[in-house]
């Protein structure tokens, strides 16, 4: 009873946490899923210089390790450009992580344009289309059913980076978990943390799912 | 090729047994965990007790070279285990080493779950702001950033004392250094040894606003009830103060021997 009654004690810290968890997946997410799209339009231009900077670009964002970038773009980027500093701790984690995130969502939206029947652009050409109302109105609109599963996917991904953003010292629900582990001296904290994490997993991936259901009964 | 795989598999499951085989349990008449051996804890990073020279690997510092003489006149094979500040304490009641020699402060909360040996190095809190600060004490810092490291005492004494600043913690102590650097922080709090080594480093820069009254020597952390190590640790390091050798490290690693005079 005694322990039941310790882990309730630490949920109001623990849910602050998970607060700052929960807002970065989402703002992250969505600015990679966004970023992504450009990145994979980017790709698949037949301008050679686009297409070769957005490869470049997915390359190294795949490339390196997220803590890495995270703590290049907090630390050593003020050290060799002053101007590029940024003090919020949260907008720079946030930066980081729509910045890899859109790597790899950039792959995935790649993979689903280039999933649509070929036919439909020959289709659309013979009707006057121009690319960009192909893309607007066709192909992007037929895309994103495929979407969603991937998108799903690199949502429960990021749930569970984000809880890199300890090295900048921003509270989310590890570091939380581990400043209670070493005050409190019981390893029991780590408990409640993992069922909050799997919580907010189940929650998202109910959202995705009806959301895919959603976008399948318009088909 | 089905021959050289089946070799192979072959190969692996023998590693894997014969490193079975080399867990062995703990040899009772052995002092440590691994006859022959000491193995010491140190969060490496934490200048100029316990960090990295040029080359990124190898460890230097006065805990270091402490801990190096120790075994030698014990006659051990030194490991240096490299391990995060959260959590080092940890690793003590799990047996994954022998000791932590890792500017541990000695307080009474760590005595409790810890066995502690006398101190070996003085110590105390400080608060190192920039140089044109207008932070003139502890007393003086309502509302502004402060930087510790995660879990230390300078941490504990920021949550257990109603300053009114914010608390910014870091895995390590040199982020601190990195967030001051940049005008993120305010001031950050550390052990004198560190604010010290920083101090020498850029004296333009920064100044010390506040030290702490209540002193905070520096001791070696056993697991509690390991008091024949315990014993045997305090005997050599009582020799290396009475034959100077403790004396000549401070003196490298610190300009003077005033961190370790008296102390013991």
């Amino acid at each position: 009873m005694d322990v039941l009654q310790k882990m309730i004690g630490w949920l109001p810290q623990l849910l602050d946490g998970a607060r700052i968890t929960i807002l970065m997946t989402i703002t992250a997410t969505c600015a990679g899923v966004i970023l992504g799209i450009f990145l994979a339009l980017g790709k698949i231009s037949r301008n050679v210089v686009i297409s070769k900077l957005c490869s470049a670009y997915i390359f190294f964002f795949r490339g390196t390790p997220l803590l890495m970038q995270l703590y290049f773009l907090y630390y050593a980027v003020p050290m060799f450009l002053p101007a590029l500093t940024i003090n919020s701790r949260f907008l720079a984690a946030f930066i980081a992580y729509g910045l890899n995130s859109a790597a790899y969502c950039a792959e995935f939206i790649r993979a689903a344009i280039q999933s649509i029947d070929h036919g439909q652009f020959e289709a659309a050409k013979a009707l006057g289309l121009t690319y960009g109302q192909t893309m607007r109105l066709l192909i992007i609109p037929q895309s994103i059913r495929r979407l969603v599963p991937p998108v799903g996917n690199e949502f429960i991904m990021m749930l569970k980076d984000v809880s890199l953003v300890s090295i900048i010292s921003l509270g989310d629900l590890t570091k939380v978990t581990r400043s209670i582990n070493s005050s409190a001296a019981t390893p029991l904290v780590y408990i409640p943390s993992m069922i909050i994490y799997l919580v907010i997993t189940a929650f998202f991936t109910f959202v995705f799912n009806r959301v895919e259901a959603h976008v399948a009964k318009k088909e | 090729m089905k021959k050289f795989v089946s070799i192979l598999l072959a190969l692996i499951l023998i590693m894997a047994l014969t490193a079975c085989g080399n867990s062995a349990k703990k040899d009772e008449t052995s002092l440590t965990l691994t006859s022959g051996k000491l193995a010491v804890s140190a969060e490496i990073g934490y200048p100029p007790m316990e960090y990295y020279n040029e080359d990124g690997s190898t460890p230097i510092g006065f805990d270091i070279e402490m801990m190096t003489e120790i075994a030698k006149r014990m006659g051990l094979e030194l490991e240096i285990i490299d391990t995060a500040w959260d959590g080092i304490f940890a690793g003590l009641d799990s047996n994954k080493y022998d000791m932590v020699m890792s500017s541990c402060s000695i307080i009474p909360s760590r005595q409790e779950q810890y066995l502690m040996s006398k101190p070996y190095a003085q110590n105390a809190i400080e608060l190192l702001v920039p140089v044109d600060s207008d932070i003139t004490g502890i007393d003086a810092v309502a509302g502004k950033k402060i930087a510790v490291q995660g879990e230390t005492t300078s941490h504990d004494y920021l949550r257990n004392n109603d300053t009114g600043c914010e608390i910014m913690d870091y895995d390590k102590v040199i982020n601190c250094f990195d967030e001051l650097k940049l005008g993120r922080v305010d001031a950050v709090l550390t052990d004198s040894v560190v604010a010290a080594y920083y101090l020498g480093d850029d004296l333009s820069n920064y100044k010390v606003a506040w030290v702490n009254s209540d002193a905070e020597p520096i001791g070696v952390t056993f697991k509690k009830g390991n008091t024949a190590l315990c014993d045997a640790v305090e005997k050599v390091l009582d020799e290396m103060f009475a034959d100077g050798t403790a004396a000549k490290i401070a003196t490298k690693y610190f300009g003077d021997a005033s961190g370790v005079e008296g102390i013991r």
